[in-house]
């Protein structure tokens, strides 16, 4: 490890009228022993201290993420789930556990990234194992590492609406997130002591490894730098007050027709002379005493109801509004629906994934839960859903079904 | 360093906390992998092969090398007292050009949909370069302004050098 001259550079070599080739053997030639040499990386950086404190911020966005992406996960399955089904209260919930989930993904990004260089030495290790349970260790390192970069690259591109692959995202990110945290649970079995060893009160009062370049501590703050810049530059898709700042986020809050953001326009769900037609119905029918067809005039006729409600994105953006509508029970009271009412909300949409979802008890009992008309004071805008949309509290975009031509109670 | 291999013995893996963490972690691990056979027809699990390894590479095979190939000229360049600087300011700027990938590529753009990326990313990633690199400098000046103290690394011959991969 330790040389015992300053090593003379290339320009020292040439100075003293040596060729450049030469030159070049003398400070670089020690390279040739390769990555597997004792002294390859030199770095004070590479060290324990270093990989456990940027390992434990990595596991806990790993973990939030995951818990975070479990939540979201069920929120768009259909309604037998018991316990594990969406409550329509908080409101605010799913916009703060999807703002969470896409936020802990993009932080995790630049600690990955250090954490990753940190322990980088570790692939050249030599001997390569000391005992069987490193074997199984060394093994398990290799979905962690391939999978962590897998999801965090194709979450990260899902929000920006980039597929470079063949495969569905939805359902290839959600079984990859158990191959990552299960990777993950045995990487920290196998890591706790030494994690406990450089997390102790000892360990942080040690004095900096010694030599030059940015200091154990210096590297933290510049991680942390990261993580803030990523963040700040990106969490304003959901957390209005920053939106000035999010110039590197995929959407704007108040970007978009109406000033809110969408997801599936009118045009590419392919409903625009659909729902141009005049005569446009809302059912009712299912498990009612009397099915319902009610032409536009009828529903605005109807009392009306108000709500400010945001549209949460998987994406990991959202945008409050205020919308004026109907309020689905007092639809399903009008079509005798059954208290135990729940209910599926289809669109007029011919094809597409989400161009229905439905209602679980609590959802299509709930006083904000409308089929909305309006939006921020105006006849909602084609791409929002006109003439009518479902909007309802702590759910996702995805299931907030617009251009509603059909209330099927179950 | 007189004890490397020593110390690695000690910290191998092993006892009754790591199999028991390992066994549950293969557990959920194998779950996964069952759920992504069992729905081929979304997953395409050759395609999901595919990407995990270029994940590998991509990083081992191609970042780390050229973090290691950058630091390599840093370390014969830039002056001792600028380096912590310059390497803070180089890690925050790979996190921000990572990130900022996906929405640079602009493949997600729709021409129905202009709500989707309606930003200028490329403005938008030199603007936080720019602020980044603003206070990079700032950091190398008050570096170099700053008087030695008693906790400074000694003057370059003292020490090993720093070279290697």
């Amino acid at each position: 490890m330790v040389r015992p001259t300053r090593r003379r550079t290339v320009g020292d070599e040439l100075r003293a009228g040596r060729t450049l080739g030469d030159a070049m053997e003398a400070d670089f030639g020690h390279l040739a022993a390769g990555p597997f040499a004792d002294d390859a990386f030199p770095s004070r950086l590479h060290d324990e201290r270093v990989s456990a404190v940027l390992g434990l911020a990595l596991g806990i966005s790993f973990i939030a993420c995951f818990l975070t992406g479990l939540v979201s996960h069920f929120a768009q399955q259909p309604l037998s789930l018991g316990f594990l089904s969406m409550p329509a209260s908080p409101g605010w919930l799913y916009r703060v556990t999807q703002g969470v989930h896409v936020a802990s993904g993009i932080a995790a990004i630049p600690l990955l990234m250090v954490k990753l260089w940190s322990v980088f030495p570790k692939l050249f290790a030599f001997p390569a194992v000391e005992n069987k349970a490193q074997i199984v260790e060394r093994v398990s390192i290799v979905p962690l590492v391939a999978g962590s970069i897998f999801q965090l690259f194709s979450g990260l591109a899902n929000t920006a609406r980039w597929y470079p692959w063949e495969f569905n995202f939805t359902v290839t990110h959600y079984w990859t997130a158990y191959v990552v945290i299960g990777a993950l649970v045995a990487h920290i079995g196998a890591k706790v002591s030494i994690t406990r060893r450089a997390l102790s009160a000892e360990a942080r009062r040690a004095p900096e490894p010694p030599g030059t370049g940015l200091s154990r501590r210096g590297l933290f703050v510049a991680t942390g730098g990261a993580v803030a810049a990523v963040t700040l530059t990106t969490v304003g898709q959901t957390v209005r007050p920053l939106k000035d700042l999010a110039v590197l986020a995929p959407r704007r809050p108040d970007v978009g027709p109406q000033g809110v953001p969408v997801n599936k326009a009118a045009a590419g769900a392919r409903v625009t002379e659909l729902i141009a037609d005049p005569g446009y119905t809302l059912t009712i029918d299912g498990r009612v005493e009397r099915e319902l067809k009610l032409g536009l005039d009828e529903l605005r006729a109807l009392p009306q109801h108000e709500a400010d409600l945001a549209i949460t994105c998987v994406e990991g953006w959202s945008a409050g509004a205020h919308w004026r509508g109907l309020r689905v029970r007092d639809l399903l009271a009008m079509a005798g629906a059954p208290e135990d009412a729940e209910v599926v909300v289809h669109s007029i949409q011919q094809r597409g994934a989400y161009r229905s979802s439905e209602l679980n008890v609590p959802h299509a009992r709930h006083a904000d839960t409308l089929l909305a008309l309006e939006l921020n004071g105006e006849v909602l805008h084609v791409d929002h859903g006109y003439p009518i949309r479902l909007i309802a509290p702590n759910r996702p975009g995805v299931q907030q079904t617009k251009w509603v031509s059909r209330l099927e109670v179950i | 360093m007189s004890t490397p291999a020593r110390q690695a013995a000690r910290d191998a893996p092993g006892g009754p906390l790591f199999w028991i963490s390992n066994a549950i972690g293969m557990g959920i691990l194998v779950f996964g992998v069952v759920g992504l056979l069992r729905h081929q027809d979304a997953t395409v699990p050759l395609n999901v092969l595919k990407f995990l390894a270029g994940s590998l590479i991509a990083h081992d095979a191609l970042f780390a090398p050229l973090v290691g190939l950058g630091s390599l000229v840093i370390v014969r360049l830039v002056p001792r007292r600028v380096r912590p600087a310059l390497q803070g300011t180089l890690i925050i700027s790979a996190a921000v050009v990572l990130i900022s990938i996906p929405v640079l590529t602009g493949r997600g753009r729709n021409p129905n949909n202009p709500s989707i990326l309606p930003g200028d990313y490329g403005t938008g990633l030199l603007q936080v370069l720019a602020v980044v690199w603003a206070v990079g400098v700032i950091a190398a000046i008050r570096a170099l302004l700053r008087p030695p103290v008693a906790d400074d690394p000694p003057r370059a011959g003292t020490l090993p050098p720093q070279n290697g991969w």
